[in-house]
């Protein structure tokens, strides 16, 4: 699936010194991964591989090279485009500097998935398409087995883009509030109880952090010891807190790409609070992250007929 | 839990129009709950959600929230920011389980010492309905 | 140098009784579970590895407060009283090869101790290592064991043990074509694990400390410190005091790959990217601790490998530095 074409026009990006280097995805050490990596020579573009198991979220690569001088070419799904839009907004990245291949995606697959309905599965017996898969000669529909947080993807095409390759879709129709829908019908004590579980096998790593390209503060507010806001210990109340605090700073720049969930060890619904923070703002201000590069942030502005019943 | 529990609430009151209505409120000799523990701070905008977050943390049973009144900011539109802040994170707690009432919010301003005695009542009343907070109170005990 | 053990083969019957009448005691890693899940009752406790139990992720070390005149501190006594710890061979050897020479060597940490000493241990043998496993290559194997332990290979319709302790009451001779068929297992088990690493990596892979392979390999990781909580052998821990006039000192589990790690009182930082903490991390598993205490303090369990948001693999930069190692070794 234009795995040649990404190639090709990496390694004219690379010749033509249009680009210092390219982050894209390659091979991963285990079946049914990919890995990000940094070409910087046209001969290695052959590393490059595009396929629906290249996950992480390779905005959060553009980090590292906010004050060198080097302009990078980026691989980006639509989450990631997103991502980087955000990110030029907020002026960590200058948008001369980063040339975005947009890839308009055809949705991650969960390896727990194939594995849980499949059985011991092996990588040379499968035969990926755009929406369907063979394996033992029969043609299977990939959408019960993407991730939960592609599933419910609005916009799988990059909103901004150098150039794109590959073919525009459609999103798969199930939105993000359809997906929030079951909890929110809940009860309070049945909403509680859902996050209790969740969070109790939370262990404080971090990958959920630091795989999300949107958590880029030098000095995060978990670690910090004046004030201590959190303790180093992952009981429930400090988990809570932590994840809250998340969902809120990433409030209004959260682009619901879901390397956060996608990165938990402990495979914790843990992108549902951000999701739910970027609900709460499009249905009450008509803002979603990462569309446009002209439109103000929500916390950034105000209008005088925000919803206000809640105070006395 | 005991009949006589009182709830111990922190109240971030804005200096300029909150903090001198609850101040008028003592001035003009209003009796309200002496359940509240006042923070001044110079704007209600200034309030971080990490602030609240941390009252409950720290075994506070219930949180209020005052300021100006829209368009009365010292700050000219502070309360505009904190309007939207606190909406957004009233939904969030509310989504995650933790009780409507145990986060309030209020414009109250300098010259409403009657309405902040209200107001404090409301508060009080409601929390109490709720008992102790349990849901975010820290802990240090790791269980296996 | 390691005694003759006693061998044994126990009746399903006679299993099912013993450990129904001990399953509150027993507490049986996620691992063992998905192997031999059906040889234990549910209401046993799982646990992710023996460090959950043994170094657990949050305590509390003692209260404090001020009296007026003086502080007061008092320490938390904790009570261990005796259970047992199933487990793979690569989670066992964690324990005794790994954190038990840190904790129970000069000084002595109490409280590991006192949960240690109430531990007993039971290997259960891997019949099937996973791809991602390489015990055997950092001096462990599937069928790994210690005469500090209990050592288990389920079949059929009994047991085979190995070691001691009471379970031996009630167990019945071993035939010599059962003895044959667990060395088959063995050996079938062994045959897809790469082999050793050489005995001069650890002093070799210091040499390596300044070179250009670690910006490459250490590019792609996110340093987020999943690896490190869930290595069964990755011991590091932070003390810190919460509170003012009364309050706790809270032990908890930290990570190399966490930015403050190694951030000094100066507010230098010796590890300030992302390069050195992932240098330090395969370092001290492969090179400053073999060569202190004559190990890895890696046991090949592959759960980092598995676990990786990014799919960053141990065994790739041992890989790496190995051929590197040996192209230039005269």
């Amino acid at each position: 699936m234009f795995e040649k074409e990404i190639r090709r026009k990496s390694e004219e990006l690379l010749e033509t010194k249009t680009v210092d280097m390219v982050i894209g995805y390659t091979s991963g050490s285990l079946p049914f991964q990919a890995r990000p990596v940094l070409i910087s020579s046209p001969e290695d573009t052959e590393q490059l591989v595009w396929n629906h198991f290249s996950s992480p979220n390779l905005a959060r690569y553009l980090l590292p090279y906010r004050d060198s001088s080097k302009k990078i070419a980026l691989l980006a799904k639509g989450c990631d485009a997103r991502a980087v839009m955000v990110l030029i907004q907020e002026k960590q990245f200058p948008r001369e500097r980063v040339h975005i291949i947009g890839l308009p995606c055809p949705g991650m697959i969960s390896k727990t998935k194939l594995e849980k309905e499949l059985g011991e599965i092996k990588e040379e017996d499968f035969s990926f398409e755009k929406d369907t898969f063979l394996w033992q000669g029969k043609k299977w529909e990939i959408f019960p087995f993407l991730e939960d947080t592609c599933s419910r993807c609005r916009y799988p095409n990059p909103p901004l883009y150098d150039e794109l390759i590959g073919e525009k879709r459609e999103p798969w129709g199930s939105s993000s509030t359809d997906y929030l829908e079951k909890i929110n019908g809940q009860s309070e004590e049945e909403r509680w109880q859902f996050w209790e579980e969740e969070l109790s096998r939370c262990i404080r790593c971090y990958a959920c952090r630091n795989a999300c390209p949107l958590c880029y503060c030098k000095e995060c507010f978990a670690e910090s010891d004046l004030p201590r806001w959190v303790s180093g210990v992952p009981t429930l109340s400090d988990n809570l807190f932590f994840h809250l605090g998340r969902s809120m700073h990433l409030a209004g720049r959260c682009v619901e790409c879901g390397a956060c969930e996608r990165a938990c060890p402990e495979e914790i619904k843990i992108g549902l609070l951000p999701l739910k923070v970027e609900m709460i703002i499009k249905n009450n201000f008509s803002f979603e992250a990462g569309l446009s590069l002209e439109e103000d942030a929500p916390l950034l502005t105000y209008r005088e007929t925000d919803p206000g019943e809640f105070i006395k | 839990m005991k009949n006589n529990w009182e709830p111990k609430i922190v109240a971030f009151l804005c200096h300029w129009c909150s903090y001198a209505g609850a101040d008028l409120a003592g001035i003009s000799r209003i009796q309200y709950p002496p359940n509240i523990r006042v923070i001044r701070v110079p704007c209600s905008g200034a309030v971080n959600p990490l602030y609240i977050l941390k009252a409950l943390r720290e075994g506070a049973d219930g949180v209020l929230v005052s300021g100006c009144h829209p368009g009365d900011c010292h700050y000219l539109s502070g309360n505009y920011f904190a309007r939207r802040k606190f909406f957004i994170l009233h939904e969030l707690l509310q989504w995650v389980g933790i009780e409507k009432d145990r986060v309030q919010f209020s414009w109250v301003s300098a010259s409403e010492g009657q309405k902040f005695s209200q107001v404090v009542e409301e508060t009080v009343e409601k929390v109490k309905k709720l008992g102790p907070a349990k849901k975010l109170v820290k802990e240090f005990t790791f269980h296996v | 140098m390691r005694k003759a053990m006693n061998e044994g083969l126990i009746a399903k019957e006679k299993w099912w009784e013993w450990v129904e009448d001990k399953k509150d005691r027993v507490f049986l890693t996620e691992r063992a579970k998905s192997r031999y899940g059906k040889w234990f009752p549910p209401e046993v406790k799982i646990v992710k590895s023996g460090k959950e139990i043994l170094l657990p992720p949050g305590e509390e070390v003692y209260r404090y407060f001020w009296t007026g005149e003086k502080w007061r501190i008092k320490e938390r006594e904790i009570s261990a009283s005796p259970a047992f710890l199933f487990s793979l061979p690569c989670e066992a050897r964690a324990i005794i090869e790994v954190t038990d020479k840190i904790f129970l060597n000069n000084p002595i940490d109490k409280n590991y101790w006192l949960r240690r000493k109430s531990l007993s241990l039971g290997i259960m043998a891997c019949l099937q290592p996973e791809p991602t496993c390489f015990c055997s290559s950092v001096g462990g194997g599937p069928f790994w064991r210690d005469e500090g332990a209990l050592f288990l290979v389920p079949r059929e319709d009994d047991i085979y043990i190995q070691g001691e302790g009471e379970l031996f009451s009630f167990s019945e001779e071993v035939e010599e074509k059962i003895k044959e068929e667990i060395q088959a297992l063995q050996k079938k088990a062994e045959s897809v694990l790469p082999s050793l690493l050489p005995s001069y990596f650890p002093q070799e892979l210091y040499r390596y400390f300044e070179d250009e392979e670690w910006n490459e390999l250490s590019w792609h990781c996110i340093n987020c410190g999943a690896c490190t909580f869930l290595c069964p052998t990755c011991y590091c821990f932070d003390l810190n005091v919460e509170g003012k006039l009364k309050g706790f000192q809270l032990r908890s589990w930290d990570s190399c790959m966490f930015p403050k790690f190694t951030l000094h009182a100066s507010f230098h930082n010796p590890r300030p990217t992302g390069k050195e903490r992932v240098r330090q991390r395969v370092m001290h598993k492969f090179s400053y601790f073999p060569e202190r205490e004559g190990n890895f303090a890696c046991v090949g369990c592959g759960v980092c490998v598995e676990k990786c948001p990014v799919n960053w693999d141990i065994r790739e930069a041992i890989e790496r530095m190995v051929e590197k190692i040996d192209r230039f070794r005269t």
